[in-house]
């Protein structure tokens, strides 16, 4: 979403919310995802997921937010930052899931072969992508 | 086991933290397939789901459970067009940007 049009969406959401009306907003932050290959016992760093161009949309969704707070339209009640994580038996569940669900992620093919290396060294081990995600509560004025 | 989203819940802990959902109506704009508006729709009075892929929309509405098919509704809509056809209709307590930015 172009930012202009991330502002026209909070202000439209402005009028269609009660006067004492909340937004809630959840978005990731710009940090990459963590890779981890992980079992009961150990977790092990393998990389990070990488994004094409996402992590400049959501600081443009952060713009966005505090323009319409600057203009007077909200006011933020609390914010908070979260762990969410992806969890795939396999690398090739994984790869799938990114093809249909988040065309613009990728593996570097470093981080492809350390989890290749690790998930072969026992059975048990599953892949685990964590990204820290935003969340606000915004009070409509 | 395929793939897994959030299996410790910590978006839904996080959810629940920053609001109380008790009796509110939700819009919810990039509802998907619902996978976030089952967290809290059974503490709602009434949901609006918007998201324009209608084939996750139509998959939210097969999964709605018996008891909440009152309360929660999908539409496959963008937020322009759901706007413009809301004049006059009630507005909402809550409305819940779903990663919709």
């Amino acid at each position: 979403m172009a930012p202009e049009s991330m502002v026209h969406a909070l202000e439209m959401i402005y009028d269609l919310l009660e006067d004492h009306g909340d937004l809630i907003d959840v978005h990731p932050s710009i940090d990459p995802p963590v890779i981890n290959v992980i079992n009961e016992s150990s977790s092990v760093f393998a990389g990070y997921l990488r994004e094409n161009d996402d992590y400049i949309e959501y600081t443009q969704a952060d713009q966005a937010l505090a323009s319409v707070i600057n203009s007077g339209l909200y006011v933020i009640k609390k914010q908070d930052l979260f762990n969410f994580s992806i969890y795939s038996d396999t690398l090739d569940e994984f790869l799938a899931y990114l093809a249909e669900n988040w065309s613009d992620a990728y593996l570097e093919n470093d981080t492809i072969d350390r989890i290749r290396k690790q998930m072969s060294l026992a059975e048990g081990y599953k892949l685990v992508s964590t990204e820290k995600i935003k969340i606000a509560r915004l009070g409509r004025l | 086991m395929a793939v897994i989203k959030d299996p410790d819940g910590q978006e839904t802990q996080a959810l629940l933290n920053i609001t109380d959902f008790i009796g509110k109506r939700v819009l919810e704009i990039g509802s998907g397939d619902g996978r976030l508006t089952w967290r809290y729709a059974d503490l709602a009075v009434h949901v609006d789901g918007l998201d324009p892929k209608i084939e996750r929309i139509q998959q939210a509405q097969k999964d709605i459970p018996v008891d909440l098919r009152n309360r929660v509704n999908f539409q496959a809509i963008d937020l322009e067009m759901f706007y413009s056809r809301q004049s006059g209709q009630r507005k909402y307590d809550l409305v819940l940007l779903s990663w919709a930015l």
